[in-house]
Order: C-alpha cells, then structure tokens, then sequence
C-alpha cells in the first residue's frame, strides 16, 4: 500500500465518521463494509490472496442491497464473517498440522 | 412515440448508477447536462445554483474520499451548489427550502438528460460539506448541495420496489389508509 493510498483511504474514514453522525444508522455497517473492501483491494495487489479478492468481490456485490433490502444486505453481510471464521478455523489447522 | 410516452419512459428507465466502466462523459455531455439543469424551475428566477465539474483524476478521486456515498468507478461529478448572494431576498426555513429545491429540480432535469443520452448518473447527498467546500475552493457564500456522479454504466440496475400509487395518493384531503 503506498503513502498516497493509505492517504486516500485515512480521508474516506475521515470523512465517513463526520457523516455518520446524521445519516442513517445502516450506514455504519455499508461504510465499514466499503473501507474493508478498499482494503482488500490494496492487499491483493500486494498479497497473492484469493480469499480476500473474493470478500472484496462479495462486499462489491451486496453493498448496495442497503438501499433496497435491507434484509438481504444483513444476510450477506452475516454470511462474510462466517466466510471470515471458517477461514479462520482453516488457517488454524493448517497452523496446528505444522506444529504437529 | 409521442413527447409525453418518451418523457414517461426516460422518467421510469432511469436508475441510480453505482456501478461504471472506466470511459469518462464527454466534455459536451457535461456542458450540456450543466445547461439543462439551469432550466429547472427556478422559485422567483432567483438561480441561486453554481455548478462546478470535477473530471481530472486527483480532485476527483478526493472528491470520493470526501464522499462517502459516491459510486468509486464514477469517472466525472457536477456538484451542485448554491450562492446566499442569490438567495438573501428570502429568510428562515423559506430560504433553506428554496436551496434545496432548486438544487434538486436542477438535479432531476441533469439526471434525466444524462439517461436519455446513455449515461449513468447518481445523486450523492453523502458528502462532508466543509471537506468539499475546501477542495474545490469555495468562497463563503457559496455552498454545496448535492453532487451528481456520473460514467458510463456498467449494467443497468434493476428497478427498485415503489408503493403502490393509491397509497400514497389521497384526492382532495388526507386520509389515513
């Protein structure tokens, strides 16, 4: 991630935490969703991560479901963390197998 | 087709864009959305709005970190903005409505016009209003409104859900449904 990246996505929270005070509160979550897929974004051109290209490709899919069903955006956004645990669990396990 | 049934469908076709290809509008495209939106109804011709373009990569792409609801493959924003010079005949709640509403009606002609020539559009109303102020250097009596993001779509979006026009609709005096 370079200087000017880290720049642009300091100012983009910046900015989200100064317009989150009035806008609605589902917002929150669409905002936080929007800087990890930044994030994600960064990442893979740096790290060789399938698994955060395709959560940067889910948030990019299902985040505007904010505007329009709020129910499938919350399912959507359940399913990403458990995508993230069960990442989590392999990447454990994998850790474990080694240190065997 | 007639004038109105292609009014109609330009009105029921056209869908909040957040989703681009990276081939930025014309520069014609823009003067001209710029002169449909001046030919918004205007409350006592006061034509308060000032529009200023943002097309070139570096204030555009702070124009998105500054803007939270901006669509980030959007390749060109018109921020819409008013002057209090214009508006000072007017006070109180009538003089913050009148902003808002030329602003909006500005808005809607540009937004159409941009769907009827193929482009995409999105009124973004999630902005830092001291952060866009300094970015595109406005004076103090001038303050943004609304920001149009505009590109080439990538997909037209499906249409989201209206109530049903009898609900919302009540003939002479209010009643509760």
């Amino acid at each position: 991630m370079t200087e000017e990246e880290l720049f642009d996505l300091c100012m983009y929270i910046a900015t989200s935490a100064e317009g989150l005070k009035d806008e609605p509160k589902d917002y929150g979550p669409l905002r936080l969703l929007e800087i990890l897929e930044r994030i994600a974004l960064y990442a893979v051109k740096e790290y060789d991560s399938s698994f955060l290209r395709e959560v940067a490709r889910e948030i990019n899919e299902n985040k505007d479901l904010v505007m329009t069903d709020s129910e499938r955006f919350y399912g959507a956004l359940e399913n990403l963390v458990i995508k993230f645990a069960s990442e989590a669990r392999q990447r454990n396990k994998r850790k474990e197998d080694k240190d065997v | 087709m007639s004038k109105a049934e292609i009014v109609y469908e330009v009105i029921k076709q056209r869908r909040s864009v957040r989703s681009y290809v990276e081939d930025p509008p014309p520069r014609k495209l823009l003067e001209r959305l710029v002169e449909v939106g001046q030919w918004a109804p205007s409350p006592s011709n006061v034509q308060s709005w000032r529009f200023i373009i943002v097309h070139e990569s570096g204030q555009l792409s702070a124009l998105k970190n500054l803007s939270p609801g901006f669509p980030r493959q959007a390749t060109a924003a018109i921020v819409i903005c008013s002057d209090d010079h214009d508006t000072q005949r007017f006070s109180g709640q009538m003089r913050a409505g009148l902003v808002a509403e030329e602003a909006a009606m500005a808005a809607q002609n540009m937004l159409l016009m941009a769907h009827a020539m193929d482009y995409g559009s999105c009124p973004v109303a999630s902005f830092s209003r001291a952060g866009i102020t300094t970015l595109i250097g406005l004076p103090e009596h001038i303050h943004p409104v609304l920001i149009i993001a505009l590109g080439t779509p990538d997909c037209q979006p499906s249409a989201p859900v209206r109530r049903p026009p009898a609900e919302i609709t009540h003939w002479e005096d209010y009643q509760e449904v």
